[in-house]
C-alpha cells in the first residue's frame, strides 16, 4: 500500500470515528469553532480597529517626505534622478511653481494653481508619460468643480499668457491632498531651466522615513540649503508604531489566554473520550494496531473536527462583525486564526492520544 | 519463559511450552493461573520479564512495538471472551478493521468480509450496530474478524463463555477448520467440553 492510500484510509478511519462519537466530537468541534469567534470577536475586533487607525494614520502620510524649495534655492528636476539611488522609496515626483490659470471659457473665473510635474510614476495618478502632451493638463475633481468643468475637458489660460487643454482627471492620492485643487502638466522632458518648488517622496515602509529623508537631504544638490524645507511624517510614523506595538501586544496576549484556555479543554475532553473508550483502544492494540497509528488516527480526528470547528468559528464571527458594523480583520488574520485553531488543538490530543496508545489489551479487554 | 506485573509475585515462572500447526490446542486450569496472561504474552501484547516468544523460531522479545503490532495484525487472529466489537460501528466495519493495521485496501477485506459473514451466517447483519446482535452472532462477527487475514495462529480467550451450546458448537467447528488448514489454535478455557474436544490440553 503505498503513503497515499496508507494516508487516505487513516483519514477515512478517523472520520467515521468522528462520526461514531457525534456527542465528543460535536463537543469539541464547538469548543474549537467558541475558540475562533471568541478570538476574532475580541482580537480580531481589536486588530480591525488597529488596521482602520493604522489606515487612518498611514491616509495622513505616515510615509511622505515632502521638500518645499523657494525658486533661489535652485532645485531642479534632475533630482530625481539622484533619488534612484536611494533604496526603500515607492513614489517620487517634483512640482514646478504653481501659476494660476482659469477656465477660458469663463473670464474671471475662479483661479486654480497649475503645476509642471516631472515623476517616473505618473501612470498612478494616472497621467500620460512627460513630453508626449507638453500643453496638456490634468485636473482633480476639486480643481474641476473650481474650475466650473463638468467634464474633464476644456480649456485654460494662465495669468502669464499660456495655455493649456485639460485631457483627463487626476485620482489624488492622499500623500497629494494637500496640493488640493490640482491641475499638472506633465513635462516636456526639458529640465535644465526648470526649477522644482515641491519634491514628494514616498518611503516603502514608515520606519524608513528617517533614513530616507537623511539620505534625500545630501542628494539635493542646491544652491542656497537655506532656501529648503524639508518636513517628514516621521512623528506620525512614530504613532504608529505606537498603536501598532500597543494594539498587536493586547491582541496577542489575549490569543494567548484564549487558546491555551481551549487547549486544556480540549485536552480534558479529549482525556475523557480516552478513560470512555479505552476498550476500544485495547481493542485495536490487541488486533494489530501499533501505538503510533493509535495517536496518528486521535490526531487526525482532532485535527479534522477543528478544521471544521475553525470555518464554522470564523464565519460565525465574521457575520456578527458585518451585522455589528465593526471593521473585518484581513483574510490572512482569519486564516492565522484558522491555522492556529487547527494546530493548537491538535497539539492539545497529544497527550490523550499516547495515553490512548499505551492502553493495556489484557486490562482492557479482560472480562470478570 | 516468566512474566510478573512490576512489585507483584510472577504469574508464570520458567514456564515453557511449544504449540504446531494443525493443532488446537487447549490452556486449563483455575482462575488465577495466568491463562489470559499467557494468550496475551503469546500474541505479543506482553513481553516477557525473561524468556522468550519464538515463532517460526524467530525470537520475538525484541521487536519493537510497531513490528510486534504488524506481526499481531498480520499472523494472529484474536477472539476474545465477549466479543469485543465496537459498538459504535456496523458489523462490516468491525469485521473489516484490521484491514487498516494490515495496509490492505478495504476493499479487498470488504469482498473476504462478507464472503466469511455468509460462512457463518451473519452476512444478512452487515450493516447492524453489534447492539442489535445476539450474543452467538456477536461471537460468530468476531470470529469472522478473527480469520479474515487467514491467521497462522489464532488465540482465543474463553471464546464460548457466553454462548449457547449450538453457538459454541460452531466456534468450535471452526477452530478445527483452521487447523486443518494448518493454523495453529490455541484456546484459553474453563469449559471442559470445550478442552476435550481439543487435540491437545496444557495444564496451568
Amino acid at each position: 500500500m503505498n503513503a497515499a492510500r496508507r494516508l487516505a484510509a487513516l483519514v477515512r478511519e478517523s472520520l467515521a470515528t468522528a462520526r461514531s462519537q457525534p456527542v465528543a466530537s460535536l463537543v469539541t468541534l464547538v469548543m474549537v469553532a467558541g475558540m475562533c469567534s471568541t478570538v476574532l470577536l475580541t482580537t480580531g475586533r481589536t486588530v480591525g480597529a488597529e488596521q482602520a487607525i493604522l489606515g487612518s494614520i498611514d491616509s495622513a502620510g505616515t510615509r511622505s517626505i515632502v521638500v518645499r524649495a523657494d525658486a533661489e534655492a535652485g532645485l531642479s528636476p534632475s533630482v530625481l534622478e539622484n533619488l534612484k539611488n536611494i533604496e526603500g522609496i515607492e513614489w517620487s515626483a517634483a512640482f514646478g511653481p504653481a501659476t494660476d490659470a482659469v477656465n477660458a471659457a469663463i473670464p474671471g473665473g475662479a483661479k486654480v494653481p497649475v503645476r509642471r510635474i516631472w515623476s517616473d510614476f505618473l501612470a498612478t495618478l494616472p497621467v500620460p508619460d512627460s513630453g508626449e502632451f507638453a500643453r496638456s493638463a490634468w485636473a482633480s475633481q476639486d480643481a474641476l468643480d473650481s474650475l466650473g468643468l463638468s467634464a474633464p475637458s476644456g480649456g485654460l489660460i494662465g495669468t502669464s499668457g499660456e495655455d493649456f487643454s485639460v485631457q483627463g482627471q487626476l485620482n489624488t492620492p492622499s500623500y497629494l491632498a494637500f496640493l488640493e485643487p490640482l491641475v499638472v502638466v506633465p513635462s516636456d522632458g526639458s529640465t535644465e531651466s526648470a526649477r522644482v518648488s515641491v519634491l514628494i517622496v514616498i518611503a516603502t515602509r514608515p520606519d524608513l522615513v528617517g533614513p530616507v529623508a537623511d539620505a534625500l537631504k545630501s542628494l539635493l544638490a542646491v544652491d542656497d540649503p537655506s532656501k529648503l524645507t524639508v518636513t517628514t511624517s516621521e512623528g506620525l510614523a512614530s504613532l504608529r508604531a505606537v498603536v501598532e506595538g500597543t494594539l498587536g501586544s493586547y491582541g496577542r496576549n489575549l490569543i494567548l489566554i484564549v487558546f491555551s484556555m481551549t487547549s486544556v479543554l480540549v485536552a480534558a475532553i479529549l482525556y475523557g473520550l480516552v478513560m470512555l473508550r479505552r476498550k476500544d483502544f485495547g481493542r485495536r492494540r490487541a488486533l494489530g494496531a501499533s501505538q503510533r497509528l493509535i495517536v496518528a488516527l486521535l490526531l487526525v480526528q482532532v485535527g479534522a473536527l477543528a478544521f471544521f470547528g475553525s470555518v464554522v468559528g470564523s464565519s460565525v464571527a465574521a457575520a456578527a462583525l458585518a451585522i455589528s458594523g465593526d471593521p473585518l480583520p484581513r483574510p490572512d488574520f482569519f486564516a492565522a486564526v484558522g491555522v492556529l485553531a487547527v494546530f493548537v488543538s491538535t497539539l492539545a490530543a497529544v497527550l490523550p492520544a499516547l495515553a490512548a496508545a499505551r492502553r493495556d489489551p489484557l486490562k482492557e479487554l479482560r472480562v470478570p | 519463559m516468566t512474566f510478573g506485573y512490576e512489585h507483584q509475585t510472577p504469574i508464570l515462572t520458567d514456564w515453557s511450552a511449544s504449540f504446531n500447526a494443525g493443532e488446537v490446542v487447549a490452556i486449563t486450569g483455575p482462575s488465577g493461573r495466568g491463562k489470559s496472561t499467557l494468550l496475551y504474552l503469546l500474541g505479543l501484547m506482553l513481553r516477557p520479564v525473561s524468556g522468550e516468544v519464538t515463532i517460526d523460531g524467530s525470537p520475538t522479545s525484541r521487536l519493537r512495538d510497531f513490528q510486534r503490532a504488524k506481526f499481531r495484525a498480520n499472523t494472529f487472529g484474536f477472539v476474545f471472551q465477549d466479543a469485543a466489537l465496537d459498538s459504535t460501528r456496523t458489523v462490516l466495519d468491525n469485521v473489516i478493521e484490521t484491514a487498516l493495521y494490515r495496509d490492505e485496501p478495504r476493499a479487498a477485506a470488504r469482498a473476504r468480509a462478507l464472503e466469511l459473514m455468509s460462512q457463518f451466517g451473519v452476512d444478512m447483519r452487515a450493516t447492524a450496530k453489534p447492539g442489535q446482535v445476539s450474543g452467538g452472532q456477536a461471537q460468530r462477527i468476531a470470529l469472522c474478524r478473527a480469520l479474515i487475514n487467514s491467521p497462522k495462529i489464532l488465540l482465543a480467550d474463553e471464546p464460548t463463555g457466553n454462548l449457547d451450546p449450538a453457538s459454541a458448537e460452531i466456534v468450535v467447528d471452526a477452530f478445527h477448520h483452521q487447523a486443518r488448514l494448518g493454523a495453529t489454535v490455541i484456546v484459553v478455557t474453563h469449559d471442559p467440553a470445550l478442552a476435550i474436544r481439543c487435540d491437545r490440553k496444557v495444564e496451568l
